[in-house]
């Protein structure tokens, strides 16, 4: 029997989602700087509207609860549940006054896309977007990629709660004794990359004719969402729009470094060198991208014939990289899937996009090192199989330290990656329950729960509403792996029948 | 000031493992280049078009 919530829990928790909500009439302040800027004054008012309303309602709550005891597991993933939704709600705001929406549903999809790193879209007429309201839906990206509670830990939460909160967010490495260090370790791994890519960017885009404030506006915006996986393009034609060789080189580096493990950076940068070639889980992740890569490849050259082996290359490696990273930036029109691409390759892409990247990064999906882990197991039990019945098994893997592989550590790995699996099923369900093709409802179902973005068409405004709600739900329990989630509805019910 | 410059230490610290994380994942990318070349060209022999 699951312990039932108690009414005083929710002083915990309207406290630290108060302080949150905060945070984010603080964070509107950035694109409100780029409206500034630009001269959009319009824009503008939005945001100052917006941010103010978020200020007040956080204000208003934290006023009404101040306390700030810390909190139970079950709060801390009720807050990380809850705030997500808010974030979307408030999210949308901005987005759904500028015009390019048809309603705010659309925009709370849209919101809900940038903050779990989805990348799906159904924004109208993008090119000719406000740079204000482009840069927000980009930051949102890396808002969310980064994790709102991992931003929040910086500020707001100090103690035993953080670390509660923390874990509610789908993140349960330590890369550091605490986890506001952790926190920080992320955000300058984060911040320096974004320095070092965005002036690579910019100074490429420059080259291709943009005006120096143009092609670092792009740079910054594509950093933003490439690194956090989200895959939210500047323009409407995402990475097509740039056709340069160069560009889906350098957005390939940025994704897959995106979708490393943070403690596998900490320990590179840190001067563990060797960590890059040891480290399991990476190495299982290299191995599945170019395996993939080249099953993919060898089914688009059966379905697309006549094509030169750089141009076939170029669309297969940077669509599995996209894919399997979750970021979704995509350097083929969305047509192409359904016309050059046989249910082979699409399936193989599906698959990638399922397993999605490492762990503690900013990628969605299953995660590549609970396959590895899964991998593992089978071996262990082949190899139980061949020797005597009473010698113990023992399975070692090397993640930053060597780590024997234990049954609990199985068990989780097991239901995390079957509840992925039924999600991407059910969403398929539905979508081929609405008329589209069942290949192209599962590989945009898994593609909403991975967090990832590639789509065959069936995202867009005309689609039915049942489905943009389906994939809403899809991503935002993709993005924050169910257990939270299903913390947030065993609390809600317990509300309505308390014991 | 000193907040400004750990974070350049880091920055510096760090540098040397950007470069080896980015030529690293360079390495797999002309690794998966080369493998797919080789598939490429002798795709029709190996596969048998219907």
């Amino acid at each position: 029997m699951i312990p039932q919530f108690s009414r005083d829990d929710l002083k915990g928790i309207f406290h630290y989602t108060g302080k949150l909500i905060i945070l984010i009439g603080y964070l509107l302040l950035f694109p409100l700087f780029i409206a500034i800027l630009y001269k959009e004054w319009n824009p503008a008012l939005d945001f100052i509207f917006t941010s103010l309303f978020s200020l007040s309602i956080g204000y208003l709550i934290v006023s009404q609860f101040p306390e700030s005891s810390d909190i139970n597991w079950r709060q801390g993933m009720t807050i990380a549940s809850l705030i997500w939704l808010i974030y979307m709600f408030l999210g949308a705001i901005p987005l759904y006054l500028s015009g390019h929406y048809k309603s705010y549903m659309d925009s709370c999809f849209e919101a809900m896309s940038a903050l779990a790193t989805t990348g799906l879209v159904l924004v109208n007429d993008l090119d000719h977007m406000a740079h204000s309201y482009n840069f927000w839906r980009h930051f949102m990206c890396f808002i969310g990629g980064q994790g709102i509670i991992l931003l929040g830990l910086l500020i707001f939460f100090k103690g035993a709660s953080a670390f509660k909160i923390y874990v509610g967010e789908a993140r349960e490495e330590k890369i550091l004794p605490n986890v506001v260090q952790t926190s920080k370790f992320i955000w300058i791994v984060s911040t320096c990359y974004l320095i070092v890519f965005t002036l690579i960017l910019g100074f490429v885009n420059i080259l291709h004719g943009f005006s120096p404030s143009r092609g670092f506006f792009h740079a910054i915006c594509l950093f933003m969402a490439g690194w956090d996986t989200a895959g939210f393009a500047v323009q409407t034609q995402n990475i097509v729009y740039y056709h340069s060789g160069l560009v889906d080189l350098i957005t390939a580096l940025i994704v897959i470094l995106g979708a490393t493990s943070f403690a596998l950076h900490y320990a590179v940068w840190t001067g563990k060198f060797k960590e890059i070639f040891e480290n399991y889980e990476f190495k299982v992740f290299l191995i599945s991208i170019i395996s993939l890569t080249f099953l993919c490849f060898a089914g688009f050259l059966k379905s697309v014939k006549n094509i030169d082996f750089i141009s076939g290359f170029r669309i297969v490696f940077y669509q599995i990289i996209s894919g399997h990273t979750g970021v979704g930036y995509t350097n083929i029109d969305p047509y192409h899937f359904k016309t050059y691409w046989n249910d082979f390759s699409l399936i193989i892409l599906t698959i990638a996009m399922g397993l999605g990247g490492c762990s503690c990064s900013t990628s969605g999906g299953i995660k590549i090192l609970r396959i590895g882990l899964i991998f593992k197991e089978i071996k262990k039990e082949i190899k139980g199989y061949s020797y005597p019945f009473s010698t113990v098994i023992i399975e070692k893997y090397h993640h930053i330290k060597d780590i024997s592989l234990s049954d609990v550590q199985i068990k989780t790995v097991a239901i995390i990656s079957i509840m992925y699996l039924v999600t991407y099923l059910i969403g398929g369900i539905i979508g081929t329950f609405l008329g589209y093709p069942f290949i192209h409802s599962l590989f945009e179902s898994t593609s909403a729960c991975a967090n990832v973005g590639l789509s065959v068409g069936i995202t867009n405004p005309d689609m039915p509403g049942i489905l943009k709600i389906t994939y809403i739900i899809e991503m935002w329990i993709g993005r924050l792996e169910f257990i939270s989630i299903f913390v947030f509805i065993k609390y809600l019910i317990s509300l309505r029948s308390p014991e | 000031m000193k907040k400004i410059l750990k974070y350049i230490n880091v920055f510096y610290k760090g540098s040397a493992g950007i470069f080896v994380e980015i030529f690293y994942v360079l390495f797999i990318f002309f690794l998966s280049l080369v493998l797919n070349f080789i598939l490429y060209s002798s795709f029709n022999k190996l596969i048998k078009l219907p």
